[in-house]
């Protein structure tokens, strides 16, 4: 009702002109029917307890567990205060604020299944203070020899955002310079495709690496945000949404509309 | 849960078991027990001689980590265990005595410097 008549009246924020989908129509990342969506803008998926049932209310408050909108259900948790991200609200804008130190939310382990072949993950991230971190990984358990990894950290303390699956090098590992200066909103965008022979990674909408191999990652660990193991690496980073599609990748428009719907969540047009 | 902070934590190393088992009951969450989870050092060489943390605090537990004696301390901690069903702590004179508590304006990384250590770090 409200957005019928937000519609007649002019646009109303989250559903502005460039929140959709070229053609026009309102574009939801549920409609490229993704394996993991994280949205905390949306206060209803979000638990200051691991148990999720205490929900969050306010700015301030812990995020013990956020809730997936994909049809899979990875939720992902943490049951140790001292780990759990902040939600924050900065006016429209709300993201959850991972401090760098011990933060991370995890997802049970190998939430995909054994392997993974061909995946596409977007993220809306700001960094805030440069150092090693990592951002998210799809599976990691630990060391630098962890075959298990599909992970992405970004930036790490060099500037370089290495995205690695399977290796931390080539074929499995690429990298390049982030480009975005600490304290900038940003969209990075990672692809690894058996079925296309591709890795590649883009920030912003610009493909920064890539190379012609696809790999194929057995997978032992969880899915996390904020982190990519508990063993060290935090991100000190605002993270405003992930949207991951798994077993497929998305099409080169599905991840362009991501893109543009995660830079709203940020506030910008992308 | 109303919750202040975060703040900023440090312990020695030969507390950090006493820490663990008082957190435990402090987290409102189930998790409290691995806190204390960021080695630290003089120069951040292993092994570490310091446990840091990083959180929110709830405003209870504030209030009595920082305006309680160890008496009062020990019985609010006694309390709590009961109410949350867990276990049970002996001492808690060790973590209340050696417990740091730092402002959380401050970036965890320079609080660390500020006292003397720095982080024990591992690799990607």
């Amino acid at each position: 009702m409200i957005e019928r008549a937000s519609w007649r009246g002019g646009w109303r924020r989250g559903w502005l002109p460039e929140h959709r989908a070229a053609g026009g129509a309102a574009f939801s990342p549920l409609s490229l029917s993704p394996t993991a969506w994280y949205d905390p803008s949306d206060i209803s998926t979000l638990f200051q307890d691991s148990a999720g049932t205490v929900p969050v209310t306010a700015s301030g408050d812990p995020v013990g567990r956020m809730l997936d909108k994909s049809p899979l259900g990875i939720h992902v948790t943490q049951a140790t205060t001292a780990f759990k991200p902040i939600y924050t609200v900065a006016g429209a804008i709300k993201y959850l604020l991972f401090d760098g130190v011990d933060d991370i939310l995890a997802s049970a382990a190998t939430p995909f299944g054994a392997s993974i072949a061909n995946a596409t993950v977007s993220v809306a991230v700001r960094e805030i203070v440069r150092q090693t971190s990592g951002l998210f990984a799809l599976s990691y358990t630990s060391g630098a020899g962890d075959s298990s990894r599909w992970t992405a950290a970004c930036p790490w303390v060099d500037g370089n955002v290495y995205f690695d699956c399977g290796a931390t090098a080539a074929p499995g590992r690429i990298s390049g310079a982030v480009g975005v200066a600490t304290g900038a909103d940003f969209i990075a965008s990672f692809d690894n495709s058996v079925a296309n022979t591709r890795q590649f990674f883009r920030i912003e909408k610009v493909q920064i690496a890539s190379d012609a191999s696809g790999e194929t990652v057995t997978t032992a660990g969880p899915l996390s945000l904020g982190a990519v193991n508990l063993a060290g690496n935090f991100g000190n980073q605002r993270i405003y949404g992930m949207v991951a599609k798994v077993g497929t990748v998305m099409t080169a428009g599905e991840l362009s509309n991501v893109e543009t719907w995660l830079a709203a969540k940020q506030g910008r047009v992308l | 849960m109303a919750y202040v902070g975060p703040f900023n934590l440090l312990l020695p190393a030969g507390v950090k078991q006493n820490g663990s088992d008082v957190f435990n009951i402090l987290d409102a969450d189930s998790g409290g027990s691995a806190t204390f989870s960021v080695p630290c050092a003089v120069g951040g060489i292993a092994p570490a001689t310091f446990w840091g943390a990083r959180t929110l605090l709830e405003v209870e537990t504030h209030n009595a980590l920082t305006n309680m004696t160890t008496t009062q301390f020990k019985a609010y901690v006694d309390a709590l265990a009961i109410t949350r069903g867990r276990t049970p702590v002996g001492s808690i004179t060790a973590f209340k005595n050696a417990l740091i508590i730092g402002d959380g304006a401050v970036n965890f990384f320079t609080f660390l410097t500020q006292q003397g250590v720095a982080q024990v770090v591992s690799g990607l």
